[in-house]
């Protein structure tokens, strides 16, 4: 066998894709990757992205160490098959088939690696994180390199002029963000599938708003061009700490939504979870790991979100989320996010918002495919609006029979934290109204604008769903 | 869940892909369940020279996919209409209950894909 028992089980989600298959899973143990990133701490998402994924030897070049000893210890319990190493190049990482170079941290930054970057590695990924912004590129060739770092020295140069404005909780959704898109870049380019990144793509997770430059500025400078933006910031936002935030499902959308809430100071997290950790998990579940396999998700979730912040409140509900105890589950919270692998617990998550007036965070996702909304009962769609009905069983195929790119749901679940961010400290603007479906193989984000159904069954002007009813729930295999 | 004769050919599919100017090619689909296999042939004096497969499908599926496709190659399109999903799921020394009726279904598209190829060939004559 090509690969191992183990590693058959640990990437069923990825072997199953005929884009990867088992060759593919091999190619990305067999890869290695060099990181140079500014502070360990930022590079956090990439790793644990890259080390479910499977690629075989990270090496991690980094400018802060600190906090590295903690991360190192969680990727090497996530997944024993990525060596990682920090320090210098090992001599042995010569560019051959399979060594990207990633370099991930501000601009000033990325511009100063570039131009300190004697041996040209290619390809490259450059990941530019500035405030609730960034910037993504897949460089393959001279040209593009020197002309994005001529447009990032500029941009350098004038923000030295300008007071700093640091937005400290949008840095942790964009690195978290940078993080997902930049795995799945690296496995494209390893795979040599979908289209690389090559035409830069930038995003505002503030006003949510995604660019590819094709049909712009093919020479990318516009991301580094000083702009007026387009939203006001609050004199004093509201403290994330204040609030409460559940999270019903821990798995490949609850494990970054959960991540990135924390992470950005949210008070009190609610995790809802009936299942044990499997190993075919963790190609995507970051919370979970190796050693807390066959333990409740809950508590396993609970281990890493307070390594990663112990101030934090964390409540667990060990519990099959059900029309029975939905309503007093969600009562407790502000917002609810939705990370659920099938589609009568999606409608009933749905319907229990509505009834309880409860803003909910959708997402959804398959294969290389996300989708994402935001909904606040009342004033924009809700799920039923778009959807009317729970789909025939099987009429699509969950992630256990098509399989999912582990990165896929990491970006969704971290748009996911970011919509209740933003909700809850009132800042930017919200995806209600509005559906964002994300593309993985060809990098790209469509925002499609939609409107509240009148003749939706729960939240149109005559509704027919006033209460919770029987949800057909399908057995998943 | 699986043996390791179905983890070996599921993670390590044999004849995988297409056939561009295939002599013919058979399609099924599982509808309830979603999997899809497409098997393309080549034909050359009654006997398959060559066969490749695209399956969509769970672990079963593609491993019983590759299964067909070994067990057929270089064989009389007769020997090739008589292999049942019974054998291909013998041969991999079993498929777990559940997916013995979803998704051993990869006899049936070589049994379509010569038909295809015998309905082309009458077409022609």
């Amino acid at each position: 066998m090509i690969l191992e028992k183990e590693q058959i089980n640990r990437y069923l989600r990825h072997i199953i894709m005929p884009e990867i298959s088992g060759p593919g899973q091999k190619k990305l143990l067999d890869s290695s990757i060099v990181i140079q990133s500014e502070s360990a701490e930022d590079s956090a998402p990439l790793l644990y992205y890259l080390a479910a994924a499977g690629i075989g030897h990270i090496n991690l070049v980094v400018q802060d160490e600190q906090g590295y000893e903690m991360l190192f210890a969680n990727l090497r319990d996530l997944n024993m098959d990525t060596n990682i190493t920090l320090g210098l190049m090992l001599p042995d990482m010569q560019p051959d088939n399979g060594l990207i170079k990633i370099i991930l941290g501000s601009e000033a930054y990325v511009a100063n690696s570039l131009i300190n970057t004697v041996d040209t590695y290619m390809p490259m990924i450059i990941a530019i994180d500035r405030g609730w912004e960034g910037y993504i590129q897949v460089l393959k060739q001279r040209g593009p390199m020197e002309t994005v770092m001529s447009a990032l020295q500029t941009a350098v140069q004038q923000r030295e002029m300008q007071p700093k404005d640091e937005d400290k909780m949008g840095r942790v959704f964009s690195t978290c963000l940078l993080g997902a898109l930049t795995t799945i870049e690296s496995i494209k380019l390893i795979l040599n599938i979908g289209t690389s990144a090559e035409i830069p793509f930038d995003f505002d997770l503030l006003s949510m708003s995604f660019n590819d430059h094709e049909k712009n500025d093919p020479a990318n400078t516009n991301f580094f061009a000083p702009k007026a933006h387009n939203y006001s910031k609050p004199a004093s936002p509201k403290r994330l700490a204040d609030f409460k935030a559940l999270v019903v499902g821990t798995g490949g959308l609850g494990s970054p939504a959960a991540y990135a809430l924390v992470k950005a100071g949210i008070g009190t997290i609610g995790l809802v979870d009936y299942d044990t950790v499997d190993i075919s998990n963790l190609n995507r579940q970051i919370l979970h790991s190796t050693s807390r396999m066959g333990l409740p998700k809950v508590d396993s979730a609970e281990t890493f979100l307070h390594k990663l912040n112990s101030e934090v409140n964390i409540i667990k509900h060990q519990t099959n989320f059900n029309a029975h105890n939905a309503l007093e589950i969600i009562s407790a919270y502000d917002v609810i996010l939705d990370g659920v692998d099938n589609f009568p617990t999606r409608y009933l998550l749905n319907d229990a918002c509505f009834l309880m007036k409860k803003p909910m965070i959708e997402a959804g996702v398959t294969g290389f495919d996300g989708i994402g909304l935001t909904i606040i009962p009342g004033m924009s769609m809700c799920y039923r609006c778009i959807f009317p009905t729970i789909p025939a069983p099987g009429a699509i195929p969950s992630c256990s029979e098509s399989g999912v790119l582990g990165p896929v749901p990491g970006v969704m679940g971290f748009i996911e934290a970011c919509e209740a961010a933003k909700l809850l400290t009132a800042q930017g603007t919200l995806l209600t109204n509005n559906l964002l479906a994300f593309d993985a193989l060809d990098l790209n984000f469509e925002v499609l604008q939609l409107e509240k159904n009148p003749a939706c069954a729960l939240c149109g002007t005559n509704p027919t769903i006033r209460e919770l009813q029987d949800y057909k729930f399908v057995c998943e295999t | 869940m699986y043996n390791d004769i179905v983890l070996d050919h599921f993670s390590d599919p044999r004849n995988v892909g297409q056939i561009d100017n295939a002599d013919g090619i058979g399609e099924v689909g599982n509808p309830v369940d979603g999997d899809k296999i497409r098997i393309y042939i080549k034909v050359d004096h009654n006997i398959l020279t060559d066969i490749r497969f695209k399956t969509l499908g769970c672990g079963a599926a593609i491993a019983a996919s590759s299964m067909v496709t070994v067990m057929a190659k270089g064989q009389s399109l007769e020997k090739c209409m008589k292999i049942t999903n019974e054998d291909v799921a013998k041969a991999l020394g079993g498929l777990p209950p559940e997916k013995l009726k979803c998704s051993n279904i990869a006899a049936d598209a070589l049994h379509a894909a010569i038909s295809d190829y015998r309905h082309k060939l009458a077409d022609e004559r």
